[in-house]
């Protein structure tokens, strides 16, 4: 009766671990799905196993994954303009948004990679995968990204102390859309 | 069933409460609070399973839990509250 309620726990969290869309979110599952595993180990008499799996499984394994988590870094951009395709390069010279923006990513130390994509920016939104995407107008410059980003509030207030005069628009996308970490 | 028995039955019916706070949760603060309140409900049941099967070295198994399952939730939390700076 018992063992049918832990295992049954443990099938589900190891599920929803493996389909969370959040990194931070796999961990503390992980850490749920540790311990109630080496509970198991102990319902099934096995005190030692459960012994390793309390010290590697729920504490160990954490710290690795978090330090792992911090080490993610790639940052990716999608840049989409109403006018024609443009070098990626001549656009960087054309717009010192763009450049100052990478700069400054590169600053905290993350590696922005940017793409440019024909795309209309509903499309770009509905199925890429981004951290930010850009959409710039002749007027305007619309800027998306994930609303629990912590890199996005950094460059939501640079953006604002250093570019003000531009016309920028900062959205954020609900939890649970397709933004990873 | 006997009353210990209950009571980690209880226990294991508390868990799986919790548990759907974790799942929901809407904040990662939620679940990290789910997962604090599952390793106290653990360690719980660890003694409860010791007076049952009359095992004492259980005990120490409840005893390396409560040592050290605070260190996960104390990093989680470091690692949310420094935005992704743990040192």
């Amino acid at each position: 009766m018992i063992e049918d309620i832990f295992l049954i726990t443990l099938v589900i969290l190891a599920i929803i671990a493996l389909n969370t869309k959040k990194l931070r979110r796999a961990v503390v599952y992980l850490g749920v799905f540790s311990l109630v595993s080496s509970f198991v180990y102990l319902l099934y008499g096995a005190p030692d196993v459960a012994i390793a799996e309390a010290i590697i499984g729920s504490t160990i394994t954490t710290v690795l994954y978090l330090v792992a988590l911090r080490k993610y870094k790639v940052f990716s951009i999608y840049y989409t303009n109403d006018s024609n395709f443009q070098d990626i390069r001549l656009l960087k010279s054309e717009s010192p948004f763009l450049y100052n923006l990478e700069t400054f990513l590169v600053k905290r130390e993350m590696e922005p990679q940017i793409i440019y994509s024909r795309e209309p920016i509903e499309t770009v939104l509905a199925q890429e995968k981004f951290d930010l995407a850009i959409h710039h107008t002749d007027q305007d410059i619309w800027i998306y990204g994930c609303a629990e980003d912590y890199q996005f509030d950094a460059v939501e207030d640079y953006l604002l102390t250093n570019h003000g005069d531009l016309n920028l628009h900062l959205m954020r996308c609900a939890e649970g859309e397709d933004n990873e970490a | 069933m006997t009353f210990l028995e209950t009571t980690l039955f209880v226990i294991a019916i508390y868990i799986v409460l919790v548990l759907v706070r974790v799942i929901l949760g809407p904040t990662i603060w939620d679940r990290l609070l789910g997962l604090n309140a599952i390793s106290a409900k653990i360690i719980m049941s660890i003694i409860i399973l010791s007076l049952i099967t009359g095992q004492s070295y259980l005990l120490d198994v409840a005893l390396v839990y409560a040592l050290l399952g605070f260190i996960s939730t104390v990093l989680i939390a470091r690692f949310i509250e420094k935005k992704g700076d743990i040192s």
